[in-house]
């Protein structure tokens, strides 16, 4: 039984309930507030990498100017200081030549990073020098810079696509005049690319994913060098925000970069009208997160920590809690098994103290209770037993008695019916010839033996009755031919008492019924010989009558009656109104007990109707028992 | 009960209505059956004609309701596949071919159009090995130099004649191969080739070339342009431009995914090498691509300065009608 308990399963034990509910308590709320807190963490370090980024970006556009404006200064300082003027004005003059004055601009060109090369053209478009010598005599009237050029002004010719190199060229020009103000040749150079990407790749404030780069619109070709390897210049790349940028948008965004499969960066980029170019300035946002990976482990140790912590504090409770409530269960199973020594062993002094106090109580007033039933028990079980043993004796002993009567009345019978033989011998003068006193005197002998011989024939009956060892025939009975033998034998006894006696029977009783004749007779001159024993004048009437599935033998008298009080003991044995009756009247006092026994014994009823001086009624009501054979054969 | 009923009742509309609608398609098709013509490349199928390809297989020329037939250029049984005969004979209603090519034949009667040109910038080029030193025309004085007849020979007298050069100080030989293996085994010192096609063959072959671009000294021609009859722009406008409109459509696929554009030269030619010909597209899409100038245009500039030096060349007479060779009707000026 007490395996119960501790077979539930985990998920229904309270113990467990509790460390639940405490743990979620308890990391619901950190746990929300941490991912808050993260959140805003994120937010944080974005919005501060963005505006690292935009500082970065705005700082390299200023670059970029530099850079630009480094390249218009060199050809001012060509096309306006004097020495260099004169000789370009000769060259476009055709007074000098292209081939002389080259080794000069190369010496130029080369003491400058950011040119690669200087060249002079004609307004129609030929070079007429160069500091590459191998460029002179080309023509530039087709190249994207060229008509432009012819404007009047410094003219910036973004970067383009230069089939020879298969690179992006990036060109600056500037109109030469003559002393009269004429345009007479452009003067331009050819900027270094690789310079602006060492200015792009100067990478403070970018950390170690960090980079800024230019994609020019020529072909999205990449145009300064990226910091990854695998990724060269003058190749297409795509992203969102090279997209964005060189739709001429500015701003900043979180998406894949140009790298493939697409790293995801923290991104600002900005159209470059002058190089007709995007600059992104971009940081992988997994370096971003990286402070913000750590916050989150450090988080999640905490929760982790935490739900550990819950869990102890969790048990610890729980287990205060349960720990008396498993106990007394436990306990109380052994009690209702029989144990009624057990008490709870808690010395908590809160409520639960208090229950298995209550407990303790209880059980040792439902021991005391019990011990008491038990005695109370054991007390009744044996005057029970002493009762069966006394039902025992007395039973034997009315059986004894009634054996006893029934050997004794057999034995009494057998001298009695010799001295009624003999008797009878004697009166019919068989043995001799008698007097008149003698005969007299012998009459008086046949007559009390004859008494003696009905009181024994009661004795028996009733004893007989008494040890069950009556049997009632079934046979068939014709009522009326009954009644004619009943009045026949009562008619000698109404005519000595010159009383007046009718037998009648109703048309309603059926011809034939079922019972035992003998015993019926026997009844029927019980109630006669009393009825005319105890009346001196007046009439007895028998009366046969039906009364639905019943018939009725009534039996009416006019004697003396029979006082209220002894109703109820008239049927009783061996008893008659009062002693006093028993002397008058003569009679054992059996006849209405056999009677009534035997009403028992048929299936029926006797009552008794009386007033004192005005007569009896006694009534015997049976049950009309149809013949078997006769309800199986069904009556034509 | 009743509601599924009627859900049930709903759908069997829509399946009844989708089947009509794909029954009306069908009639579509049948009414209209797609206009068949018939494109002569001018060389065997690969990067170049990949525009063409993805116009097909993207389904470009169907969206205009077109059926093309791609023709295979390059040498034939009967030597090279000329597309302008091809077109003029009516075998083909267009055909690829150089801007001087076109308005030669033009000059000679043959009434052919261009409609559009595949490259915005030119590839052509005198390509040489780096040992030889050959960095300016006046650098082939002397030498052996390979050249396609036709238009491509025509450009390049014409320079060495504008570089001062007498065409005799040059032994220029006609080029009957299409590969590099003369001048890479020394038989000619330079050849007349694309930067993208035979300038990627010489660095493949594991040597350094040079390069003398003809465009470089003022001979930027369009060398790579979809042409057909004059007929054909006289009785149907609609049909061609239909096509220019599909080839430049082609274009574009081609520039936004030059990786889908090699596979679908792998198709045409499997036995082709996946690389090479990503390298060659990866060269050719700035000369296609080039920063405000919408795909297939031409530009007037460019044909005056080819029928200038034909003109010079005395190719051309003065008095040829430059606008009747090329139009700019079918082309979306809009980038």
């Amino acid at each position: 039984m007490t395996q119960k308990t501790t077979l539930l399963p985990f998920w229904r034990q309270s113990r467990w309930q509790w460390v639940a509910l405490i743990i979620i308590i308890v990391t619901v709320p950190v746990s929300a507030v941490a991912y808050l807190l993260l959140q805003q963490t994120e937010r944080n370090l974005e919005s501060q990498t963005f505006e690292r980024l935009e500082s970065v970006a705005a700082l390299k556009l200023g670059s970029i100017e530099g850079f630009l404006d480094d390249g218009e200064g060199e050809l001012i300082f060509l096309t306006e200081t004097e020495i260099f003027r004169s000789q370009l004005i000769a060259l476009a003059q055709s007074e000098a030549d292209g081939q002389a004055i080259s080794d000069t601009l190369r010496q130029i060109a080369d003491s400058e990073d950011i040119i690669n090369e200087i060249f002079v053209y004609s307004l129609d478009g030929n070079i007429l020098s160069s500091s590459d010598r191998v460029d002179i005599g080309k023509v530039v009237r087709s190249k994207p810079f060229f008509v432009p050029s012819l404007q009047g002004e410094t003219y910036i010719q973004p970067p383009f696509y230069d089939v020879g190199s298969s690179t992006l060229s990036l060109i600056i020009s500037r109109p030469l005049f003559d002393e009269q103000g004429s345009l007479i040749a452009i003067v331009a150079v050819e900027m270094n690319v690789e310079a602006l990407s060492e200015l792009m790749t100067e990478r403070a404030g970018l950390g170690e994913s960090g980079e800024t780069y230019l994609i020019s619109l020529e072909n999205n070709y990449l145009l300064t060098s990226s910091r990854f390897e695998g990724y060269e210049t003058n190749r297409a790349y795509y992203s969102e925000g090279i997209n964005r940028a060189l739709q001429g948008q500015d701003g900043q965004g979180i998406y894949p970069d140009y790298r493939s499969p697409g790293v995801p960066v923290l991104g600002v980029y900005r159209w470059v009208p002058e190089l007709q170019a995007a600059l992104l300035s971009e940081i992988d946002e997994a370096e971003v997160n990286a402070d913000l990976n750590d916050s989150v482990q450090q988080g999640i140790l905490l929760a982790l920590f935490l739900m550990v912590v819950a869990l102890g504090v969790g048990l610890y409770f729980a287990n205060s809690f349960t720990r008396p409530i498993i106990q007394m269960s436990a306990i109380a199973q052994r009690i209702s098994g029989g144990d009624y020594s057990q008490r709870v062993q808690l010395r908590q002094k809160n409520e639960v103290g208090l229950l298995a106090s209550s407990f303790n109580q209880m059980t040792e007033q439902l021991a005391a209770t019990i011990q008491k039933l038990d005695a109370q028990v054991k007390e009744v079980e044996t005057a029970n037993q002493e009762l069966r043993k006394a039902n025992a004796r007395v039973r034997e002993a009315a059986r004894l008695k009634s054996e006893f009567m029934a050997t004794m009345s057999h034995e009494l019978r057998t001298p009695l019916n010799a001295i009624l033989g003999f008797t009878g011998i004697m009166l019919e003068g068989m043995g001799g010839e008698i007097d008149d006193d003698a005969t007299h005197m012998i009459k008086r002998i046949q007559m009390n033996s004859e008494r003696l011989l009905t009181l024994i024939n009661d004795v028996l009956d009733i004893a007989r009755i008494e040890a069950g060892r009556i049997e009632l025939q079934s046979e068939p009975l014709r009522v009326r031919e009954l009644l004619k033998q009943w009045e026949l034998q009562t008619s000698v006894l109404a005519a000595q008492k010159q009383i007046q006696f009718s037998a009648t029977v109703e048309p309603e009783v059926p011809e034939v019924l079922y019972g035992d004749s003998a015993r019926l007779t026997q009844i029927v001159n019980n109630l006669l010989s009393n009825a005319f024993k105890f009346t001196e004048q007046g009439s007895v009437k028998l009366h046969i009558s039906r009364l639905s599935s019943r018939w009725q033998i009534r039996v009416i008298d006019t004697g003396i009656g029979i006082p209220s009080h002894a109703l109820n003991y008239i049927f009783d044995e061996f008893r008659q109104v009062d002693g006093s009756t028993t002397r008058a009247y003569g009679g054992s006092g059996l006849g209405l007990a056999i009677t009534r026994n035997l009403c028992l014994m048929m299936g029926g009823t006797i009552q008794v109707e009386s007033t004192l001086k005005q007569g009896s009624t006694f009534t015997v009501t049976l049950p009309i028992i149809a013949e078997p054979e006769k309800l199986l054969e069904p009556t034509p | 009960m009743y509601k599924s009923k009627r859900i049930l009742m709903l759908v069997l509309l829509l399946l009844l209505l989708g089947a009509c609608n794909k029954d009306k398609d069908n009639d579509g098709d049948s009414k209209t059956p797609a206009d068949t013509v018939t494109l002569q490349l001018s060389w065997v199928h690969e990067y170049s004609s990949s525009p063409f390809y993805a116009a097909e297989k993207n389904g470009r020329f169907a969206d205009q309701n077109l059926s093309v037939q791609l023709l295979e250029g390059g040498f034939g049984e009967s030597g090279y596949i000329e597309p302008i005969d091809e077109v003029i004979s009516g075998d083909a209603q267009f055909g690829l071919s150089s801007g001087v090519a076109l308005l030669q034949a033009r000059a000679e009667g043959k009434p052919v159009v261009a409609v559009l040109s595949m490259l915005q910038r030119s590839p052509f080029a005198i390509i040489s090995l780096n040992d030889s030193e050959i960095l300016t025309p006046q650098d082939l004085i002397g030498k052996t130099v390979a050249v396609n007849d036709g238009g491509a020979r025509q450009i390049y007298d014409a320079m060495l004649v504008s570089q001062g050069i007498d065409l005799a100080e040059v032994n220029t030989i006609s080029r009957l191969e299409f590969g590099i293996d003369p001048l890479v085994n020394g038989e000619v010192d330079a050849i007349g080739g694309w930067i993208i096609n035979e300038g990627v063959l010489v660095q493949e072959a594991g040597h350094e070339p040079n390069f003398i671009l003809l465009s470089d000294y003022g001979f930027d021609t369009y060398d790579f342009v979809v042409f057909t009859s004059q007929s054909l722009v006289d009785d149907s406008p609609d049909l061609i431009q239909r096509f220019v409109s599909a080839v430049v459509a082609g274009i574009d696929d081609v520039v936004a995914n030059p990786s889908q554009a090699v596979t679908y030269v792998r198709d045409y030619a499997p036995d082709l090498d996946t690389e090479g010909q990503r390298r060659r597209l990866d060269a050719s899409i700035p000369l296609m691509n080039v920063p405000g100038i919408p795909h297939g245009f031409m530009q007037p500039e460019i044909w005056s300065v080819t029928y200038q030096i034909l003109v010079d060349q005395g190719g051309l007479d003065e008095t040829f009608n430059l606008e009747s060779a090329y139009t700019l009707g079918f082309l979306n000026t809009e980038e």
